[in-house]
């Protein structure tokens, strides 16, 4: 019976069920899209993960590697018995010249082994492990393809690299160790290891990672990386296996997939918040069936049952429209990311996000209708059959319900991202901005009421936004939130351009000079001079690891554990590598001192330290603590005297740490400078001129850098759009379900109005103009939070300028209320398109 | 006043068409009550209708104050109803949102009188009706009695040349049926409003100037 009870009010009530059905779907289909590409990259970076690493085991360094390491590593697999294949690669940042055209690449130098496994797919040959590698018959290289464009060099063409000159014998079309796009803005070249010492490039304090990649013929690399954890005690040196290198891999595109998810999120609770609406109106005519039921003499518990056994099954028919909408909505994102990924990835839907989503879309109908059906077992059934049963559903439940989806989001969030920090941020800002929306929508709505508008049609639209408030403070919050995102994302692109592109022009630097050695601060300052230019905040730069703080050993943080978070990750990478610290005792021009005292001012036992307050922040240290360093074997202590707020974005020589003058005087270091106000002919020049006379300087054409990174960002961008556009579209399903269960349940006042002589004009007047002040407040209140946001995000993020992008925040807008109208128009008109004797009928 | 001339409406079951006014005729004198009795389903909604405007005939003719409205548009049956035609119903039918006092006001501010005007005479009209203190609360916070009341109050702004009322006592219990009643016959005599009232209580009906049965699709007068 209760089967029976179940599936015929679902029946009956198909419009409804459609309704419900579509609204949460689609608020579910950019989260099943989004997890499954997330799982395509995850599945593929883990299927690739030998090829990524080429090897079973890596151990690298950004220093060179004592051979004594080695040694251990070595004697301990003869101890275990374990054959070994071992080949060596060393990598670093070099300018390579062809003709007057200078380009910043990664340097690959490998031996006659490399890739231990994959391939480098050559435009004509394919190179494996035993291939014959045509690079180590005489100077020559193999480089990525982009810097036959770069660069205007063809097969057999010569490149200079440091005094070298080698021959292109090929370009690589394709490379197994590189996922992603995203770090190819220095393109890669390989060369034979045994010319880098003719090169010159690497001298001492030069910066570079040393790698030594293993092959065993056992398959227990997890085992090996545990025991040489405990072996080698130098936190500097990273084991990787194949494992953590897909890890790392996947991680690379993690930080947009986070921030699709978040977007994915956004639409699952405006969705949620549409079906909340439905299913309280859905229960408030349930009401006097629950009263017959019990007066009948069906019991709470099986009336539990019926809602549950149809929740299971609308959850189930949600899964399946948004397995649906994924299948047709993820060739759309793949395609928009196509560009940034470089394997051809396998996406489809797994069986686990179908059944995650199953889960979500059935705990998110309870949070959505639990209220409602306890709210109706308190009641006596006498007072269910009341007609008004508006007391029944308080709007506290709603606020419980709302505590309940944010933490069920926290939880969501958490999973996705694994991020505390973003997860809070996330939360709190859903929670904040419902506040705001909350607050803001009252405040309109209540001043809405204050406005002396005497013509009937006006006046009763308002009246009844006031007094159906709930319902316009739905509105108000779905399509405020989906216009908000739509906004959000050129607001902060307009921004940033302006920033780097059009402010950035005049304060950015034009070149970025590193690897500086002490020798040749002296002719390339001449060097720059001679171009009536000057290369300014020259800083020294020194490597350098963090051993105690306060007398805590600061050690190596290896978790094997299978959920991390991003925070901890972040704490493990930064223990185990190595930090840059320069010394200088006056701050530049994008630092400013929040704490402390200044350097110069100092004059305490130990050193005094400069740290940037949001490194400081993460590291839990505080003014006064103390840090010792190893600087290559040395020991320095120092302590902090002062934290700096810097802005990164302004692409000026800034480090996390600094110690004042005098200190590091005689460390090992290399020095990065800038030189500011070139036109992109003196940048030509002169990266052409420090490349040839002084080849192991590395130079930075900075906007060009900065076209790139926008251009990567752009494409990023589009794909949040799209989700954000997947947000608006439920936005809409909302407003176009709301306004059909509200023109369903108003049918008898519109058709009232009819009677008492009121013509259809009119009627459709009234409706319009309510529900257009709901859609164009709305707007406003979605495009105005918008800029908020973007200033706060430019402001802590990136210590940005907001600068306002009228244009499209118009177009957008405009576009939404269009279409907002003609979607309440359409509605409105087949309400009233019915004879009014027909829904007498109904009533009688 | 009202002329009614061989009215006649059927409707379409499956493929049968049947038949539930036949040839109907009446005369309604200015100022007149006149009661329709009949049994459910006898067509007594259906003949409301029609007077109303609300469904159009299969033939007949029906004039009110000389105008033959079957030959009016929609539009301009909507503007004549309002000018001209209250309708009272069984369930009340007050807009949910609106309290008693704009629930009155609404007919006039349809006909465009100045929202000040339509005000007063909405309080006047709820005082009469016995609700001068509830001119403020909304529908579901009045009793069904009270609720009908606004309903006769909400009939009588537009001093309509006709009424028509759909059993207004049929969601009442008997005392407070009999009640509303009262009132609605001494307010529709106070203004001399010409009454259509349908109902199948025949003590009701009795109240009436004149009493018509109906009964399978014609009018028999009692």
């Amino acid at each position: 019976m209760i089967i029976k009870l179940a599936f015929k009010e679902l029946f009956v009530k198909w419009k409804w069920s459609l309704i419900f059905i579509f609204n949460l779907a689609f608020g579910f289909i950019g989260f099943t899209t989004v997890l499954s590409f997330q799982n395509a990259i995850e599945e593929n970076a883990k299927a690739n993960s030998k090829q990524i690493l080429s090897a079973d085991l890596a151990i690298s360094s950004r220093k060179k590697i004592p051979d004594s390491e080695i040694t251990k590593t070595e004697n301990y697999l003869a101890k275990n018995k374990i054959n070994y294949t071992r080949t060596k690669v060393t990598e670093f940042f070099a300018m390579v010249t062809s003709g007057t055209r200078s380009h910043l690449v990664l340097v690959k130098a490998i031996d006659n082994l490399y890739p231990l496994y994959g391939e480098l797919i050559l435009t004509r040959s394919t190179i494996q492990n035993h291939s014959p590698k045509p690079i180590f018959d005489g100077p020559s290289i193999w480089a990525y393809s982009e810097l036959q464009g770069i660069l205007g060099v063809e097969i057999g063409s010569t490149l200079k690299l440091g005094s070298l000159d080698l021959k292109v014998d090929d370009f690589i079309t394709k490379d197994a160790t590189q996922t992603f796009r995203l770090a190819s803005l220095a393109p890669r070249i390989f060369i034979d290891s045994t010319w880098l010492e003719k090169s010159k490039l690497i001298t001492f304090g030069s910066t570079f990672t040393e790698a030594y990649l293993y092959k065993f013929d056992t398959d227990s690399a997890a085992n090996i990386q545990k025991d040489l954890f405990a072996l080698i005690n130098d936190p500097a040196i990273q084991i990787d296996t194949p494992t953590t290198a897909s890890e790392d891999s996947a991680r690379q595109l993690g930080f947009l997939t986070d921030f699709l998810n978040l977007v994915a999120l956004v639409a699952i609770l405006l969705a949620g918040l549409g079906a909340s609406y439905l299913y309280q109106v859905f229960a408030r005519k349930k009401v006097k069936d629950f009263a017959i039921f019990k007066i009948l003499g069906l019991s709470y518990v099986s009336l539990v049952k019926i809602y549950i056994l149809q929740l299971i099954v609308l959850s189930f028919l949600v899964c399946v429209v948004s397995y649906i909408g994924s299948l047709s909505f993820l060739p759309f994102l793949q395609w928009i990311l196509s560009s940034l990924v470089t394997q051809t990835l396998d996406v489809q839907i797994p069986v686990y996000v179908v059944g995650l989503t199953l889960a979500l879309t059935f705990i998110a109908s309870l949070i959505v209708v639990g209220p409602s059906i306890q709210a109706l077992n308190k009641v006596p059934p006498g007072l269910l059959f009341k007609d008004d049963n508006n007391e029944i559903f308080k709007s506290s439940k709603n606020i419980f319900s709302f505590v309940v989806a944010l933490c069920l989001m926290g939880f969501l969030t958490l999973l996705l991202t694994r991020s505390l920090m973003m997860t809070s941020i996330f939360i709190i800002s859903i929670a904040g901005l419902a506040a705001l929306f909350y607050a803001v929508g009252n405040g309109i709505i209540f001043l809405l009421g204050k406005l002396p508008i005497r013509f009937w049609v006006y006046k009763y639209a308002i009246k009844s936004l006031q007094r159906r408030k709930s319902t316009s403070l739905v509105l108000f919050s779905t399509i405020g939130t989906a216009i908000l995102l739509l906004n959000l994302l050129p607001q902060l692109k307009h921004s940033l351009k302006d920033e780097f592109l059009t402010k950035g022009n005049s304060q950015l630097p034009s070149l970025f000079l590193f690897d500086i050695q002490d020798e040749q601060i002296d002719p390339l300052r001449t060097l720059i001079k001679q171009n009536n230019k000057d290369i300014s905040q020259l800083s020294p730069i020194v490597r350098s690891r963090i051993i105690k703080i306060n007398d805590t050993p600061y050690e190596r943080k290896v978790d094997f554990s299978a959920f991390k978070t991003r925070e901890e990750e972040r704490d493990a990478r930064s223990r185990n590598r190595g930090v840059n610290l320069t010394y200088r005792d006056h701050l530049s021009s994008s630092e400013t001192l929040t704490d402390g005292i200044p350097l110069s001012e100092y004059k305490g036992e130990l050193p005094g330290l400069s740290l940037e307050e949001r490194y400081a922040g993460r590291m839990g240290i505080k003014l006064g603590d103390i840090i010792e360093f190893d600087i290559q074997g040395v020991e320095i202590k120092g302590k902090v005297i002062n934290f700096r707020k810097v802005k990164w974005a302004s692409f000026q020589p800034n480090f996390f740490i600094s110690f004042g003058s005098g200190v590091l005087d005689d460390a090992p270091k290399t020095s990065i400078g800038i030189v500011n106000g070139l036109n992109d002919a003196e940048v030509a020049s002169i990266i052409s001129q420090v490349t040839k006379n002084l080849p192991n300087v590395s130079v930075i054409d900075v906007r060009q850098l900065i076209k790139d990174l926008l251009r990567v960002s752009d494409q990023m961008t589009l794909s949040l759009e799209l989700m954000a556009y997947l947000s608006l579209i439920t936005g809409f399903i909302v407003l176009i379900s709301l306004i059909s269960i509200q023109l369903q349940d108003r049918r008898w006042e519109i058709n009232l109005f009819k009677i008492l002589g009121s013509p259809n004009s009119s009627i459709n007047l009234n409706l319009l103009f309510e529900y257009g002040v709901v859609v164009l407040f709305s707007v406003v209140l979605g495009i105005s939070f918008s800029f908020l946001v973007s200033f706060l995000t430019l402001k802590f993020t990136f210590d940005a300028e907001f600068s306002f992008n009228f244009k499209d925040s118009f177009y957008i807008s405009l576009a939404v209320i269009l279409i907002a109208m003609v979607i309440i128009q359409y509605m409105t008109s087949v309400y009233l398109s019915k004879r009014s004797n027909e829904i007498l009928k109904e009533s009688s | 006043m009202i002329e009614v001339e061989n009215l006649k409406k059927s409707f379409k079951q499956s493929e049968n068409a049947i038949e539930i006014l036949k040839n109907l005729n009446l005369n309604v004198k200015k100022g007149e009550k006149v009661g329709i009795l009949g049994q459910s389903g006898s067509g007594k909604s259906t003949f409301l209708s029609l007077m109303s405007g609300l469904d159009a005939p299969d033939s007949g003719d029906i004039r009110i104050n000389g105008v033959s409205t079957t030959k009016l548009s929609e539009k301009d049956w909507t503007d004549f109803r309002a000018k001209n035609i209250s309708i009272v119903f069984q369930q009340y039918h007050l807009v949910g949102h609106l309290t008693a006092a704009e629930n009155v006001m609404l007919p006039l501010e349809i006909l465009g009188v100045d929202e000040k005007q339509a005000q007063t005479k909405a309080l006047t009209l709820l005082e009469e009706v016995g609700l001068k203190n509830r001119v403020h609360h909304f529908p579901h916070q009045l009793s069904g009695g009270e609720s009908q009341r606004v309903a006769i109050a909400r009939a009588l702004i537009t001093t309509p040349n006709l009424l028509l009322a759909d059993e207004p006592s049929g969601n009442l219990d008997q005392e407070t049926g009999q009640k509303v009643m009262s009132l609605f016959f001494d307010i529709t005599s106070k203004y001399q409003t010409t009454t259509l009232l349908v109902t199948h209580n025949e003590q009701l009906a009795s109240r009436c100037d004149v009493v018509y049965k109906l009964s399978q699709g014609k009018f028999e007068k009692l």
